[in-house]
This record gives C-alpha cells, sequence and structure tokens, in this order.
C-alpha cells in the first residue's frame, strides 16, 4: 500500500505540476495575468449560462414532474464524455508514457501500475467533470430545492460516475494492445488503435442505445404518469448509471448502495482482467519498426531537393502530428470524426426519411439562409480550428526541444506561421470532409456552401492564430508524456471555451436579428478579416515579448 | 570568431550560474570548455546560440551580435545539443533535409554533403528509418550530420562525444581538426579531459560560474605544475576557484 502510495504521489507531482516555465520578466507576468483574467471573464458565462439553463429547464419540466430528466440527461452525458475522453487517456497514459519503460524494469506487480495509473486517470477525469457536473447540479438542487442527504448522494454519485465508463475504455483499450504485438506493422496499428477503439465504441453504444424503443403511446404515457417516470427511458451502457439516477432523484439509498456495489464489483474484475491483459500489450510497446534499407539512387534524389524553410517546417509539424500516436488521436483525428459523426447522426436517425424530408424543404432562397450560412460559417470555423487543438499545443508539444525554435537562423514569426498553418489545414480538412456531404444530402446550392466555406476558412485562420497566442504565453513545455502536452494542457479551455461562445453569439445574431444579408454577411466578412489580421499582429507583438524567455 | 564579453546570467534572480565571463575564440581554433557538473558550460553555450539570453554582457559570432542581429549570427554556427532525442519521429533523412532547408543549402550540396556523412559515420543504410528506431549513438551522429550538412564557419557542441562508437568519436575529431585547418571555429565542452589534451589549442576552464582558465595547455601546465598531469590540475583549479 505505501507503494502504490508513493507512486500515485510521484505519478501526480509528475502530471499536475504546473511548473513554471522559467523566469519571467515583469511586462510578461502581467500579460499572463491580463490573459488569464480576460479568459476566466470569458469563460464564466458559459458556465452561468449552463447553470441557469438547468433552472430553466427544472421549471419547465416541474409541472409533469419530470425534473429528473435533468439528472438523467447530466449522468449519461457526462458518463458517455468521461468514456470517450478515456479512449483517448488511457493509451497515453497506460501505454504510451514515458515513465512505462522505468516502471516496467521497477520490482512491480501489474496490479500496482494499474492502480496507479488509474488513480491518476480518475483524479484528471474529476476535475474535466467538475467543470460540467457543478454547474448543472447547482441548478438542479436550487430548483427542486432537496434535504442535505440529497447533497450526500450527489458527491457519492460524482465520485463514482467516471469509474466505469473509464474502466470500459480501459478495458477496449487493453484488448487493442495485447491483440497489436500479432501485427506486423506495429507502428501502424499503434497509431490506429484509438481509431479501432472509438469505432468499438460507437458501436457499442449504438448497440445499446437501440435497446430502448419506446412508442408514441408509450412516451405520452410516461408524461402523463409524472414522478420522473421518464428517466427509466435513459438506458445506458454503464450498468451502474441507472441507479444512480435514481438515488439522487428518488432519494433512494437502495438504490445508490446498488450502484456502489456495481461499481466495486466491475472495479475489482477489471483489477483481475487487467493483470492478464495489460503486460501483454505495455511490454514493447515502444518498439518500432526500422528497414534499414538504403534509398535508391532516384528516391534519394527526389528526397533531398530543397524548398523554402517555411514549407518544410510546415511538413515537419505535419509529420509529426500524423506519426505521433497521440497527437494522431488527440490533434488529426478530430477533423476527420466530427463530421463523420454529424453524417452517423444523420444517417442513423430512426425516421431518416422524415429528417431528409425535413433537410430538403429547407428555404435556401429566404433571405435568412446567407445571413444563417454566414454565421454557422464562422462557427464551424471557430469549433474545428479549436477542437483540433494544433496551434493551441503548437509550442508546448516541443516540450523540452523547444530550444530548436530559438536556435535556428529562422525568424520565430515564420515558425509561427507555419505552426498555424499545420493547424489551419487541420481544419481545413474537416471543413472539406463536411461541405461535401452537406452539398450531396442537403442540395444547398453553390453560394451558400461557398459564403459557409469563405465564414469558415476565416473563422479557422483567426482560432488558429489566437491559439498559437495563448500557448506562446502559456507553454507546457515540461511533461513526461505527449499526452500531457496535448490533453492535460489548459490552453485548449482558453481557445475553446470563447470559441464556442463566439460561435453561439453570431449563430444567435442571426437567428434573433432578422439582419438583411447584404449587410450582415460582408459585415461578418469584414469584422473576422479585421480580426485575424489584428490577432496575426497581437501573435507578433506577444511572439517578441514572450519567446526570449521561454527556455 | 566568438566573441563572449563581461556575460552574466542569473537564474531567478539569486543564483549566478555564469559570472562576468569573457572569452575570445579565434578562427582556426578548437577550443575545449571544461568545467564539472553545474559551472556553467552548458548555460554559457545556450547564451552564445540564443536559446538563453545575457542579463549582461554581449556576444557576437562573427561579427554578428546574437541579440541584435539573430538570425544573421545564428546562420554562422552549427549546435549539437547534449541530448540528441530530437524530432524522433522523422526519419533521418527527413532531419536533414529540414536542416539543409533552413539553412538554405542548395540541393546538390546537401546530396553530396548527406552521402559523404552518411558513409563516414556509417549511417547510409538507417536515413529511410525514424530516428525513433536509432540507438543513442546513432541519435547523436544524426545530430552532428545535421550541424555539418550545412557546413557552419562555427562549431559549437554540447558534449559531442558522449554514446559515439570509436569509430564515429575518430571521423568527428578529425573533421574538427581538418575545419579548424580551413580557418573555422571550434568550441565544444567535454568532461573527458584526454580529448581536451589532444584536441584543443586552448582549453577554458569554468568553475562555478567564473572562467578559471583561458589558454593553451602548455600555458595551464607552466602556471601550475609542469609535471602534472591535466586531470590533476583540472581538480586543483576547480578546487581552489
Amino acid at each position: 500500500m505505501r507503494k502504490l502510495k508513493s507512486l500515485v504521489l510521484a505519478m501526480l507531482k509528475n502530471t499536475f505540476s504546473m511548473v513554471d516555465q522559467g523566469k519571467r520578466k515583469k511586462s510578461s507576468k502581467i500579460l499572463l495575468y491580463g490573459f488569464a483574467l480576460l479568459m476566466i471573464v470569458a469563460f464564466l458565462p458559459t458556465l452561468a449560462m449552463l447553470h441557469f439553463l438547468t433552472i430553466d429547464a427544472v421549471a419547465l419540466l416541474a409541472p409533469y414532474q419530470q425534473t429528473g430528466v435533468i439528472v438523467a440527461l447530466l449522468f449519461n452525458a457526462l458518463a458517455l464524455m468521461i468514456f470517450f475522453f478515456g479512449i483517448f487517456l488511457i493509451p497515453a497514459v497506460f501505454y504510451f508514457s514515458r515513465d512505462i519503460e522505468t516502471l516496467l524494469a521497477l520490482p512491480l506487480k501489474p496490479v500496482d501500475i494499474i492502480l496507479s495509473k488509474f488513480a491518476v486517470t480518475l483524479i484528471y477525469e474529476y476535475l474535466t467533470l467538475a467543470l460540467f457536473f457543478i454547474p448543472v447540479i447547482s441548478g438542479y438542487a436550487k430548483a427542486v430545492s432537496p434535504d442535505m442527504m440529497f447533497y450526500v448522494y450527489v458527491v457519492i454519485v460524482f465520485l463514482i460516475l467516471p469509474i466505469i465508463p473509464l474502466i470500459l475504455a480501459g478495458l477496449i483499450i487493453m484488448l487493442i494492445m495485447w491483440l497489436i504485438p500479432f501485427a506486423k506493422n506495429r507502428d501502424f496499428f499503434n497509431m490506429i488503435s484509438g481509431g479501432i477503439a472509438l469505432i468499438f465504441a460507437l458501436w457499442l453504444n449504438y448497440a445499446i442505445a437501440g435497446l430502448a424503443t419506446v412508442t408514441e403511446g408509450d412516451l405520452i404515457n410516461m408524461l402523463i404518469e409524472g414522478n420522473n417516470s421518464m428517466i427509466a427511458l435513459f438506458q445506458s451502457f454503464i450498468p451502474n448509471i441507472p441507479f444512480a439516477i435514481s438515488a439522487v432523484v428518488n432519494n433512494d439509498v437502495i438504490q445508490l448502495l446498488i450502484s456502489l456495489a456495481i461499481t466495486f464489483g466491475i472495479f475489482a474484475g477489471f483489477l483481475l482482467l487487467s493483470q492478464v491483459l495489460y503486460f501483454r500489450g505495455v511490454i514493447g510497446v515502444n518498439e518500432t519498426s526500422s528497414s534499414r534499407r538504403q534509398l535508391s539512387n532516384k528516391d534519394f534524389s527526389n528526397s533531398t531537393r530543397s524548398q523554402k524553410a517555411i514549407v518544410t517546417y510546415l511538413m515537419k509539424e505535419l509529420r509529426l502530428l500524423f506519426r505521433t500516436p497521440i497527437y494522431l488521436m488527440n490533434c488529426v483525428s478530430v477533423n476527420v470524426l466530427i463530421p463523420v459523426l454529424f453524417i452517423i447522426m444523420a444517417a442513423s436517425f430512426p425516421q431518416e426519411e422524415d429528417l431528409f424530408a425535413l433537410i430538403l424543404t429547407i428555404p435556401w432562397d429566404n433571405v435568412l439562409a446567407i445571413s444563417l450560412a454566414t454565421a454557422f460559417g464562422v462557427a464551424f470555423g471557430l469549433v474545428m480550428g479549436s477542437m483540433n487543438m494544433v496551434s493551441a499545443t503548437a509550442i508546448s508539444r516541443e516540450g523540452q526541444h523547444v530550444y530548436f525554435m530559438k536556435m535556428i537562423p529562422m525568424e520565430i514569426m515564420d515558425q509561427l506561421h507555419a505552426k498555424s498553418l499545420s493547424g489551419f489545414l487541420l481544419s481545413l480538412l474537416g471543413l472539406i470532409l463536411t461541405v461535401i456531404p452537406a452539398a450531396y444530402f442537403l442540395k444547398a446550392p453553390w453560394y451558400i456552401l461557398a459564403i459557409f466555406s469563405v465564414m469558415a476558412i476565416l473563422g479557422s485562420l483567426f482560432i488558429n492564430y489566437l491559439s498559437i497566442i495563448v500557448d506562446v504565453i502559456h507553454p507546457k513545455l515540461v511533461w513526461e508524456t505527449e499526452q500531457a502536452a496535448v490533453k492535460q494542457n489548459i490552453n485548449f479551455i482558453f481557445t475553446m471555451l470563447p470559441s464556442f461562445g463566439l460561435a453561439y453569439l453570431l449563430v444567435w445574431l442571426a437567428l434573433n436579428f432578422e439582419f438583411d444579408y447584404r449587410v450582415f454577411a460582408p459585415a461578418s466578412f469584414l469584422v473576422m478579416v479585421v480580426l485575424t489580421l489584428i490577432t496575426i499582429k497581437a501573435a507578433e507583438i506577444v511572439a517578441r515579448v514572450r519567446f526570449d524567455e521561454i527556455s | 570568431m566568438i566573441n563572449i564579453q563581461n556575460v552574466t546570467k542569473v537564474y531567478n534572480g539569486k543564483v549566478k550560474a555564469v559570472d562576468n565571463i569573457s572569452l575570445a575564440i579565434e578562427d582556426g581554433q578548437i577550443v575545449g570548455f571544461i568545467g564539472p557538473n553545474g559551472a556553467g558550460k552548458t548555460t554559457t553555450l545556450k547564451m552564445i546560440t540564443g536559446i538563453l539570453n545575457t542579463d549582461t554582457g554581449n556576444i557576437t559570432l562573427n561579427g554578428f551580435d546574437i541579440r541584435k542581429d539573430p538570425i544573421m549570427a545564428k546562420k554562422q554556427f552549427g549546435f549539437v545539443p547534449d541530448n540528441p532525442d530530437i524530432f524522433l519521429r522523422l526519419k533521418g533523412l527527413e532531419y536533414l533535409n529540414l536542416m539543409a532547408d533552413i539553412y538554405e543549402v542548395d540541393s546538390a550540396s546537401r546530396r553530396q554533403r548527406i552521402t559523404d556523412l552518411a558513409k563516414l559515420f556509417e549511417m547510409d543504410h538507417a536515413l529511410n528509418d525514424k530516428i525513433l528506431s536509432y540507438s543513442h549513438g546513432m541519435r547523436q551522429k544524426i545530430v552532428v550530420m545535421g550541424v555539418l550538412v550545412h557546413d557552419p564557419k562555427i562549431w559549437i557542441l554540447d558534449e559531442p562525444l558522449t554514446g559515439l562508437d570509436p569509430q564515429s568519436a575518430f571521423a568527428l575529431k578529425e573533421m574538427m581538426r581538418k575545419v579548424a585547418q580551413e580557418g573555422k571555429t571550434v568550441f565544444f565542452s567535454t568532461h573527458v579531459l584526454e580529448v581536451a589534451e589532444k584536441l584543443c589549442h586552448k582549453v577554458a576552464i569554468i568553475n562555478k560560474g567564473h572562467i578559471a582558465f583561458f589558454g593553451t595547455l602548455e600555458e595551464l601546465k607552466k602556471d601550475y605544475h609542469p609535471n602534472m598531469s591535466l586531470e590533476e590540475i583540472f581538480l586543483e583549479v576547480t578546487k581552489n576557484a
């Protein structure tokens, strides 16, 4: 037990230490604090919005005695979120982290490594969970005024909520990693393991969600019945969730105990299984294939052609993003997955004929359509550009090798352009993968797609440069795993939340004020061009002030 | 030529890692930079290469100030860091090309140099593999090749021989001699006193951030005791400083 405690503490210190990256000048400190303040100001409204939205929703459901639906929705959504995060997080923490080779050489049982790694992952997930859990549950509590026991139950549920989703993600990953050694090209399989896991997870989710089919009549009966009967609708592939929902909504201690028992049972099973699975996959995980083959003269000649430094630098960024499994999963695949998820969702919609009929009735010639294409375009660019985190972690990913950026005779701004461009190009991939199916399914006219694309490009350029600024101000350079450079990097919150906010604002403006599109579209275009140019200039200034101190 | 004038570096406002040092490393010279762990060697090299800023003083490389004219100053040198684990997921050849493009080496010259260097360091079969698959010594070689591919006028190397096999270490030392004869500057840190003794025209001994000695080995022996080995003198210098 003492061994385990030391391991967990050491890993936590390594993972969460907020090591200040060298000495900062006063001007730079002011810049950093000012920026943090600005981001908190941008961030708080999103949380407040979530809180007040919950209060409104509870008020809306109260007359039907269905307020429990909020709790059911929250728990299910969060469990699903933790599960998906787990799919990305577990390979990084359990398999690709740098400490693995050190740990494997120590006289530790698999269970010690698994428990300590699990604890670190769990604590990280609690932090993410709290961000959404607290605003919603506090809103719910405010609206329904529960007794003291409610809070006790809620705390317990909060603690057990991420355990089973993480275990499920862990088991899927362990199975895949165990099977990979049989594959010839390990590098390649290591890279696509995340993709395989995600497909498996989607299938699982789809298969289980498919079990809950209710007719319209059932639905109306449930609604009329009251007494939070609708929470029964929320089938979950996480077995303890329905009991946890019932425990919190109905103040039922028995349900809570069942939920706890399921959690511990599954946890024990996981420990037993992982003892068998973990070492089989993790030993030799860092092996890489090499051909030791001499290049032919033609290949050599082709691959040694001189190019502009900025182009080679951009290629370097893209190669590293595509070839590093953690970056591939977190930064590259997102651009493909988001459009693919949209398509899957559209394709698997139960009443697809109705949906398509509805979509085909979109009045593209309506004046609002152009304004909406403008707003949604920017929103799409902002969301894609911030979701992939390429630019928000561009400096952080350099880690201890950031010295390379300072050592070479290449202007810092040129390097930052190449880095932003890599993020932008990947967002562009997402845009192309969205626009082509949209043109096919939605039958949108070309000018709507063109407006959408141009605005998305502008939105993406803007957010990529803004992300670079954030990362130059606050790079996370001290890390043990590539995973930490990307996922345990709070920079993405600083860019994602404001960009979500801005995206929401634009769409809201377009919907609520029926602006003349002849004004709204060009005005939005101009605003975005100016904003992007200002951001690029700001990146230049920030790089000049801050880059000297990064080391 | 590397000119370091009254350079000081203070960490966290308290610890003086480098304290008012001055060194002038002439063209055509190989200068060894020796000192105990934590004496300020790497900090000095990082300041010369623009990775760290100086707190006071200035550094010029072939007349270009590293702070005022960083791009021109950086074009003068090639730097081999102490840790070669960089860009592990690039292939060896991709790394060499990156360096060649950054230093604007034309296609023909880079092809010739890469071919020659690959033969010299016995890396011709490994260039198409990812650096991740290389041993420590091979990684060291590819980083050294990345510097040599742009044929810099000044070589700055931090522990360049660590991890190299005897053949490659010999080849690198021979190259250092050859470029020095061509009038280029070589400045490198090392813990191996024998190497410094056999290779260097001059040595700079740094201890606790101060330059304890800078001159030829003959001068050093004259200052201390003609019969003492470099090791004994080194221990003496760093003890008394």
